[in-house]
């Protein structure tokens, strides 16, 4: 091989390693981008049925999320140390006034202490005590608060897991549209 | 740039993939109603009948007769139990815990049977406990273990946990035993 023939295949291997790179770069961009588009969306899942489980609530009964059937079910997963929950619970005790005539169940589940969980939904809807976290790894709940929506069906409609209380508009338009059907 | 599509075609397979939604349905359209009803109504039967199918083969394939062990929890109390709990540990090792609702304790008073627990064991000797959490009488919290030591044949094993007031006593009595 003469020198002319080897630092023309050079120049062609880095050539191709460049364009390689390149794609790579454009690969990695557009997943990151459709993955923001997903989560900016936020919500909607294929509906598949809701993990069932059986919690101890607050107020010492066994409460079974798949006895809800029929009704919709906001599922909401805090804890008393975290603020934004707060403003989530404000808001969902706002929504069970409303719309619990229609068939809207909240659950919130609590990840405290029996202890540090009374009072979180001042008596407005159950409070399910999770201290081991056997519901929020079902649900693979990371940030809170996690909302989940459950059509009558039993269905997982909707997974708000961005860790921020959802837009009040919004989320009255999703329970709406779930009461409907 | 001869090459170009060598690099772009991934990158357009890839945009495609990361962009999909939900597929849109197709409107229905020129058809007729009556008969579409009946069509999806077949095959919603037939969804139905598949899957209880599938169910069935999936409990006979991950649980084979010969090595299969199932226990279950029955109920015939009146005023000296409420049960809230079962905890189940087989050979040492806890396998199942079962929290009732209410609904739940109900059907069992009247008769319902539940399946606390499938799984499978090899041929030998083993050790079943089961803790029964509930309320006693005067709403007194009441926690009791009961212990069967079994042999596993070829065939399925079944064990019942019954629950049953004792009058002569008044007080609940928890038994664990073994269907032939």
């Amino acid at each position: 091989m003469t020198p002319q023939d080897r630092s023309a295949e050079i120049l062609h291997a880095r050539a191709r390693s460049r364009r390689l790179a390149l794609a790579l770069v454009a690969l990695c961009a557009v997943l990151l981008v459709g993955h923001a588009i997903r989560e900016a969306r936020g919500s909607e899942t294929q509906p598949g049925l809701a993990p069932d489980f059986a919690l101890k609530s607050s107020g010492g009964q066994n409460l079974r999320l798949s006895e809800y059937r029929s009704e919709v079910v906001a599922l909401a997963f805090v804890a008393s140390w975290c603020g934004a929950c707060r403003e989530s619970l404000a808001e969902l005790r706002q929504l069970q006034e409303t719309l619990g005539p229609q068939g809207l169940q909240v659950m919130a589940v609590s990840f405290d202490e029996p202890s540090m969980a009374t009072g979180i939904a001042a008596g407005a809807f159950p409070v399910l005590l999770d201290p081991e976290g056997e519901a929020g790894r079902l649900y693979d709940v990371g940030r809170l608060p996690t909302l989940m929506l459950v059509d009558r069906g039993g269905a997982l409609r909707a997974a708000y897991r961005d860790g921020k209380p959802v837009a009040a508009a919004e989320l009255d338009r999703q329970l709406r549209a779930l009461l409907a059907e | 740039m001869k090459h170009a599509w060598r690099w772009m075609m991934p990158l357009w397979l890839a945009s495609t993939l990361a962009l999909a939604g939900p597929e849109a349905a197709p409107a229905a359209g020129g058809a007729d109603a009556g008969t579409m009803d009946q069509q999806v109504q077949g095959l919603k039967d037939e969804v139905l009948d598949l899957n209880r199918e599938l169910f069935m083969l999936e409990e006979e394939l991950l649980f084979p007769a010969n090595t299969q062990v199932a226990v279950f929890v029955s109920m015939d109390v009146g005023e000296y139990f409420a049960l809230d709990s079962v905890q189940l540990t087989l050979d040492g090792k806890p396998v199942s815990k079962y929290l009732y609702t209410e609904r739940e304790a109900r059907a069992l008073n009247r008769g319902g049977v539940h399946r606390l627990y499938l799984g499978n064991l090899k041929a030998g000797g083993h050790e079943l406990v089961a803790i029964f959490t509930g309320q006693g009488s005067h709403e007194r919290d009441y926690r009791r273990g009961a212990t069967l030591k079994f042999e596993k044949g070829i065939g399925a094993k079944f064990v019942e946990l019954a629950i049953s007031d004792r009058a002569s006593k008044m007080q609940p009595e928890f038994m664990v035993r073994e269907w032939e």
